[in-house]
């Protein structure tokens, strides 16, 4: 026993030290390694940097000429997820990866568009044709929520961060676009790209949430490539267009409960009602057998001692709680304490998840303080009642950092609109706008971090936007960007 | 000259007369029987069928036999009994039937979604392992080259479980 307690802690501690040290690597961005190393510039704050050569562009007429996801003219009856499933068929992925293509085509999608050799470029043309088809349906109904309430944590969903690759497939052919100059083909096919991370969302899980959020950098990738050629459209109305926020976290949240509510169905039902009747011990016995399932950092039998050990400790607050509940003292006794045990802990997962889940939806800025409120006392709680808190602490997913990955994704298409609103300008001005209130054809977005304008500053024919971490948070790649945006002609004016 | 053929003629029926019929040692229908038997050629086809089926027969009936007794059939009837009533005045329902196991659903080499979720949140989705590169079922786990931490890790790993591993909060 101490020999494996031993080997599990070092196994966590190694996973905490990895973690740690990534959240303090500088080098990660999501898309492509174009942006310009930061290091250039020591004496500015530590920011994603990104420079664009712009075109001016006026916006086009009709003004929606080009737009980022398929239009309702364009969509047609049916389920989009069948077709999604077909593209994943095995006859054309398996030899495809085992070709190196699918490893390739990161490294291809990291170089910046000029570079990118193209002869090296292999795509799944066929899975590709399902995908366009896919994104052109009227709805996408994943059908995984009844599953996820059966199967909780247990379900297999090796589709789901499959998708990824399709982002990536779609944004490579929306990059061989570009290059040969077919900028009609490009926007046609970023919408498909688009509309898969829509799709993606309406899966009920976090995960299917975090890969909408990647393939929706992908996407945004391509873009910031597609306004700096010449001739590109003005894609200022094209963004103003997409949906905000472009991905809807609440019924991914609200998945995550029911996953969790699944693994414990009596037990909640024995929380809405105080005459139910007591539970059989061999009932729970077989939920901490699904509780072990999902997470095998520990074995049965030494779960089951934590648990007993807890339940017991936890017993006295648990049955105050479930007294305060209306629960009668002859029905408590009736239960046996591990149920008593995790009725409470159950309450206090859903207390603890709801703080946090009660703040999505409310613009960053605004739920950025609630949100770390509520983080800050699940941890005092988890000290307090270490041992009421176990169902807490064992499944309650960083639901702050998914919130703060949405964000991310609606702050760069916020940019990207500014950047749109700024070749607008040019194109009405002959030069780039020097201060923010130069911009006067079009609203300007404001930072969907901060909820405040962009920083815009002008000097020597270049023009900085730059977006601030979030109150409190230090500079980094991660938590601020900067655009250094020239005009191609060269016009320091 | 005529009479004297006659008379030959006379004599030799009266010799002919004289001779006493014989009994004939020739059976017409055996030479029947055997001209019909040598115009088929020999096969011992139906004879070695015969006898191979004879013998088979033979061995099944003896295993008929022979063989042991049938082992009695044992069926196990699974009655859930109703939890233990408590001393107190409230009644316990009966034992609900407890839910399937959850590892019914999956192999130990499958990732559930927990497993998923888990290293989505730690290091990012782009480091998911990726099923269609699994040739032998079992899932790929590549090092992960950067974690993501902005995109929902859970930085306090040790926290979480250390209430279960160490017995501290």
């Amino acid at each position: 026993m101490p020999l494996r307690h031993t080997i599990s802690g070092a196994v966590v501690t190694g996973l905490a030290i990895l973690a740690t040290a990534a959240a303090q690597s500088p080098s990660y961005t999501p898309g492509k390694s174009k942006p310009a190393p930061s290091a250039e510039a020591p004496k500015r704050p530590k920011a994603r940097v990104v420079r664009l050569t712009l075109h001016p562009a006026a916006a086009p007429t009709p003004a929606l000429e080009y737009q980022l996801l398929p239009e309702l003219r364009d969509l047609k009856p049916g389920n989009a997820a069948l077709l999604y499933q077909r593209a994943q068929n095995v006859e054309w992925w398996v030899p495809y990866v085992r070709r190196g293509h699918l490893e390739n085509m990161g490294d291809l999608l990291d170089m910046p568009l000029r570079e990118m050799p193209r002869a090296k470029v292999e795509l799944l043309w066929e899975a590709l044709r399902e995908m366009d088809l896919a994104a052109r349906r009227e709805y996408c109904d994943w059908e995984m929520t009844p599953r996820l309430r059966d199967e909780g944590y247990a379900l297999l969903v090796p589709d789901v961060h499959q998708f990824r690759n399709f982002g990536q497939m779609l944004a490579m052919r929306a990059r061989l676009d570009l290059l040969d100059g077919r900028l009609d083909d490009a926007v046609a096919h970023l919408q498909t790209g688009f509309a898969l991370s829509r799709h993606l969302n309406e899966g009920p899980t976090v995960v299917n949430a975090l890969v909408s959020m990647a393939v929706g950098h992908m996407m945004v990738d391509q873009v910031e490539d597609l306004v700096q050629l010449d001739k590109a459209p003005n894609l200022y109305w094209a963004l103003a267009d997409l949906p905000r926020p472009f991905v809807n976290l609440r019924r991914p949240l609200q998945g995550e409960k029911v996953t969790v509510a699944g693994l414990f169905p009596e037990i909640r039902a024995a929380l809405k009602d105080p005459n139910h009747p007591p539970i059989a011990v061999q009932t729970i016995n077989s939920y901490l057998k699904n509780l072990h399932y999902v997470n095998r950092n520990v074995t049965l039998g030494d779960l089951r001692l934590m648990f007993a050990m807890t339940s017991a400790r936890a017993f006295p607050s648990a049955k105050k709680y479930l007294l305060d509940k209306g629960f009668t003292v002859e029905r408590i006794a009736a239960m046996p304490v591990t149920q008593v045990s995790l009725m409470y802990s159950l309450a206090k997962f859903d207390e603890i998840y709801d703080e946090t889940y009660k703040w999505h939806n409310l613009p960053y800025w605004q739920a950025r303080p609630g949100i770390i409120k509520a983080r800050q006392q699940f941890f005092e709680q988890r000290k307090e009642q270490a041992d009421a808190m176990f169902l807490p602490s064992f499944l309650m997913p960083a639901l702050d950092n998914v919130v703060f990955g949405r964000a991310r994704l609606e702050r760069r298409l916020a940019m990207l609109q500014m950047v749109e609103a700024v070749r607008l300008q040019a194109a009405a001005d002959g030069r780039l706008p020097q201060r923010l209130e130069d911009i006067r054809d079009v609203p300007v977005p404001t930072d969907p971090i901060t909820g405040k304008a962009f920083e815009y500053t002008w000097s020597d024919g270049q023009a900085v936007l730059y977006a601030p971490p979030p109150e409190g948070e230090p500079a980094s790649d991660r938590s601020a960007v900067r655009y250094e945006l020239r005009l191609a002609n060269g016009n320091k004016n | 000259m005529p009479a004297r053929r006659e008379k030959d003629l006379s004599d030799l029926e009266k010799l002919l007369a004289a001779l006493p019929p014989r009994p004939t040692t020739l059976d017409r229908d055996h030479l029947l029987f055997r001209a019909g038997q040598a115009s088929m050629r020999r096969s011992w086809i139906w004879p070695f069928v015969a006898v191979t089926m004879s013998a088979a027969t033979g061995c099944l009936a003896m295993f008929l036999f022979l063989r042991p007794a049938p082992e009695p059939i044992v069926q196990i009837v699974q009655v859930q009994v109703p939890a233990p009533a408590p001393p107190v005045t409230p009644e316990p329902g009966p034992a609900t039937q407890p839910p399937a196991p959850l590892h019914a659903y999956g192999t130990p080499s499958a990732m559930s979604y927990w497993q998923i979720q888990q290293q989505a949140l730690l290091f990012g989705v782009e480091n998911l392992p990726s099923p269609v590169t699994q040739s032998d079922g079992e899932p790929e786990r590549r090092a992960p080259r950067t974690p993501d931490m902005s995109t929902g890790a859970r930085p306090k790993m040790v926290e979480q479980f250390s209430p279960f591993l160490f017995g501290v909060p």
